[in-house]
């Protein structure tokens, strides 16, 4: 994980923002998959590289001549007027784009924003804008690299539509639901930071980040391009301003410095959920602690919340009869164990 | 199933130390060896085409077969070919039993979706590979949607068989790996059982490969794109094929594997899905009809789309008529399907406490119980209801609700005419306790629908029809959706693409 991929120490922390050890990990940028090897783990992680490479493919294919397959899609969506031009390109160089640093993009994203309030700039897409979350909300940087922007100048105000391209091909309704979710989580996240940027650079009246943005995906078996306009990102864009904004009262909470590493995390609670299976490489060692404390957990995050604290090994107890049920709550939790009804639900006078 | 019921199964699992049956009975039939087909897909990171397909029929070897480049669209294309030859003889053939395909898990089932989106309306190339391509991809399509339908045994995914029957002491995202399954099946203590599961499931079986493994076949897939001649890239071919058919074999075998614990479970077959066998053979039958007709020129039917609100609404009704035809075929038979039904309050348990015949215009006799019911479970059946009672043989007389009283004590008084004359010495009789009456939704309402469906004359009559009912007035060739319609194959775009391999 980059140092300045501020987005996936997000998305990781919100998997399971219960775990204290997840997110000191993501607020101290110190990957799992390293505290996991310190601890023993040999399963093999990480990504396919034939996905990466085909990732990048895809994405380079995109913005070829100026972008012409995506522009070609969103004059189709009317996501931009026909006959549209002029691309900015803001991608780092190991991404086919032309800045050999970080720090190069976003400095020349923030001159670019600015040349569109002066009506200097004219570009009607851009890919890799790279923008800076103000206020140093996370621990080291909080950076963002948009996939791309669609950039509508038919109104008052100039209107970015923020686009998140994914390599996984469009099924319609049968889509991956997870993936579709993680793609909006993720623009949801550039329309927030966007956000901020635009305040912070005092264009709030000459530009508008669109609460629409677009998904670019591919067809199945093939590299042609299926995209999936007018995607709803507001409640995506509230989400993230509340994540962060609580992942920061955690950072200040935990009283975190960067100097801090492995054995802060180690040495945290944990919170072991169905989640850490899809993301956290210490997954097993927890499920492995739940166990032995015989956490309702490891039958699945539903059990765990219907049980509300009773353990497992209690449970038995109370179901085997070796046990009386000591208050109410153990009583309905039996009864719901017992009938396969929940108490709340069951009808004592019938109806009619 | 509710929630609560989900939970208080699981944990009943966990108490018991071992998965635990929900069923009485099995509710699928499975086909006689030969009439099986398993299939194993693997895909390279990234791509949606197979990269390796692995399949066996009945005891017969099975066969495996690779591609050194997954990338490669004529090599995916030649093998898809071959792969769906062995699949179309395979379900031609339905004289010799109902022919299944069985697959590991759902990423499986998603890969026939894969094939019907790429192959079902492939265009280009030679016009024979292309002829036994498009009819894979019209197989596979049917195949997918017979995944999802329950009054279908064609296309059997393992892992959700075996979670429909039994109830798994692990976390439900587990659930998907049929080697952990299997492995809690096991016998031994529930820390044994959950050894054996823990080390089944570093195996990975689904269509992607574990990253070590990818990235030991990364420098031979790369000397195999480097060399340029035949002899100098065997080598490398012959290496990927070992790495990928160990990989199909080891999916194979875990799938073999899963089909034996099913049948192990000790279970009885439900009667009901004799019914259900007979309806997916009638499904094949149109299938080729079907088949034949796109041969012959005829349209295919789009696997991304229904394209208009009429057929829309009509493969929703007849989705929904299947649902009910397989509750209907299987619920009769099992009793523990009858429980989780008086439990989500559609029927009730009770006794029998009167039993008595009346008169219904002037002459008409009925049967007339009066049932002492339990109050503690919702009921949503009202007075008019329809319910049929387990007790009933064969399933065809109705119970109509004449009224429901509730008591002092937490019971119900729910009196029921029968809707034919009941045979004396029948049951139920008088006295018999647990008689559960349940409902299941009525079948010939929904082909009532159907009918109705297909009477409309303009999409314009279904809600939503305004939608689409300029395209399909005008058929405008620049409209947007016409375009995305026909898309699939168009070379320049891929050129566009600059992707483009060079093997179109």
């Amino acid at each position: 994980m980059s140092a300045q991929d501020t987005r996936r120490r997000f998305e990781q922390w919100i998997k399971n923002p219960q775990c204290t050890a997840n997110a000191v990990s993501a607020i101290l940028n110190v990957p799992m998959l390293k505290v996991a090897r310190a601890e023993g783990v040999t399963t093999p992680f990480g990504q396919s590289p034939y996905a990466l490479v085909r990732g990048r493919k895809f994405e380079q294919s995109i913005f070829a001549k100026n972008a012409a397959v995506l522009r070609e899609e969103l004059e189709k969506n009317d996501i931009l007027p026909k006959k549209s031009a002029g691309f900015a390109d803001f991608r780092l160089s190991n991404a086919g784009g032309p800045y050999k640093r970080i720090e190069d993009a976003l400095a020349a994203t923030s001159a670019w924003l600015l040349s569109l309030k002066n009506k200097t700039a004219t570009e009607t897409i851009a890919s890799g804008a790279t923008i800076r979350i103000p206020g140093g909300v996370m621990l080291p940087k909080a950076t963002l690299c948009i996939d791309a922007l669609a950039i509508d100048f038919s109104g008052a105000r100039i209107h970015l539509i923020v686009g998140e391209i994914k390599v996984y091909p469009d099924r319609g309704g049968f889509t991956d639901a997870t993936q579709i979710a993680t793609s909006r989580a993720q623009a949801g996240m550039y329309v927030h930071g966007l956000r901020l940027t635009v305040a912070a650079l005092n264009l709030e009246d000459s530009i508008e980040v669109s609460d629409r943005g677009f998904l670019v995906l591919s067809r199945s078996g093939s590299n042609h391009i299926k995209l999936r306009p007018n995607e709803d990102l507001r409640a995506q864009a509230q989400r993230a301003q509340a994540g962060l904004a609580q992942l920061s009262t955690e950072a200040q909470t935990l009283q975190l410095d960067s100097s801090m590493g492995l054995p802060v995390i180690q040495k945290a609670a944990t919170h072991y959920c169905e989640s850490c299976l899809s993301f956290c490489e210490r997954a097993e060692i927890c499920h492995g602690r739940a166990k032995t404390s015989h956490s309702a957990a490891v039958l699945g995050d539903d059990v765990f919340r219907a049980l509300g604290g009773i353990s497992l090994e209690r449970m038995k107890e109370l179901m085997n009869g070796t046990a009386q049920p000591i208050d109410q709550h153990e009583r309905e939790i039996l009864e719901l164990i017992q009938t396969g009804q929940d108490p709340d639900t069951r009808q004592d006078s019938p109806n009619e | 199933m509710s929630d609560a019921h989900d939970i208080s199964l699981r944990v009943r699992s966990y108490v018991a130390g071992h998965p635990l049956p929900i069923l009485e009975k099995i509710p699928f039939a499975i086909s006689s060896m030969p009439r099986r087909m398993l299939v194993a897909f693997i895909r390279m990171g990234g791509e949606s085409s197979p990269w390796a397909i692995g399949w066996q029929i009945g005891n017969d070897q099975p066969v495996l077969r690779s591609v050194p480049e997954a990338r490669n669209r004529i090599q995916v294309s030649e093998m898809v070919a071959e792969f769906g030859d062995a699949l179309l003889a395979h379900f031609k053939d339905f004289e010799h039993g109902q022919p299944q395909l069985w697959v590991a898990g759902p990423t499986h089932i998603d890969m026939l979706h894969f094939l019907a989106l790429r192959y079902a309306r492939a265009r280009s190339g030679d016009a024979q590979l292309i002829a036994r391509l498009t009819a894979t991809g019209r197989l596979a399509h049917m195949l997918f949607e017979a995944s999802h339908n329950p009054n279908r045994s064609l296309c059997m995914n393992a892992p959700a068989l075996l979670r429909q029957v039994m109830v798994f002491p692990c976390e439900p995202i587990r659930q998907h790996h049929l080697g952990y399954l299997i492995g809690l099946l096991n016998s031994g203590t529930f820390e044994q059982r959950m050894a054996a599961a823990q080390e089944a499931e570093k195996l990975a079986i689904s269509t992607t490969l574990n990253p070590d493994v990818e990235r030991k076949l990364e420098p031979l897939v790369s000397e195999w794109n480097e060399n340029k001649t035949t002899s100098a890239k065997d080598p490398f071919e012959k290496k990927i094929h070992t790495i990928l058919g160990a990989e199909l074999q080891t999916r194979l075998h875990v799938l073999a594997s899963g089909i034996v614990a099913i049948e192990g479970l000790g279970l009885a077959t439900n009667p009901g899905s004799s019914q259900i066998s007979v309806a997916s053979i009638e499904a094949l039958t149109r299938h080729n009809g079907y088949d034949e007709g796109v041969r012959a020129g005829g349209a295919t039917i789009s696997p991304e789309t229904d394209h208009d609100p009429v057929t829309a609404a009509s493969n929703f009704a007849g989705s929904d008529l299947d649902l009910i035809k397989a509750e209907t075929a299987l619920t009769h038979h099992d009793s523990e399907m009858r429980n989780q039904l008086v439990q989500a309050g559609s029927g009730f348990k009770g006794t029998i406490v009167e039993r008595k015949t009346v008169i219904q215009l002037r002459s008409t006799k009925r049967e007339q119980l009066c049932v002492l019911a339990s109050g503690s479970c919702p009921l949503r059946s009202r007075k008019g209801d329809r319910l049929r009672c387990a007790l009933d043989t064969d399933d065809v007389l109705r119970w109509v609700i004449e009224s429901i009283e509730p008591m002092l004590t937490t019971q119900r008084k729910i009196v029921l005419v029968s809707t034919k004359a009941v045979v004396a010495g029948a049951p139920p009789m008088k006295g018999a306790k647990d008689v559960v009456f349940y409902a299941v939704d009525d079948a010939s309402m929904k082909v009532r629908a159907m009918i109705k469906i297909s009477e409309l004359n303009s999409s314009e009559e279904l809600p939503g029809g305004w939608l689409l009912d300029k395209l399909r007035a005008g058929r405008d060739p620049d409209s947007v959706v016409e375009k995305e319609h026909f898309k699939g194959e168009s070379a320049d775009t891929a050129e566009k693409l600059g992707l483009d391999d060079g093997s179109r």
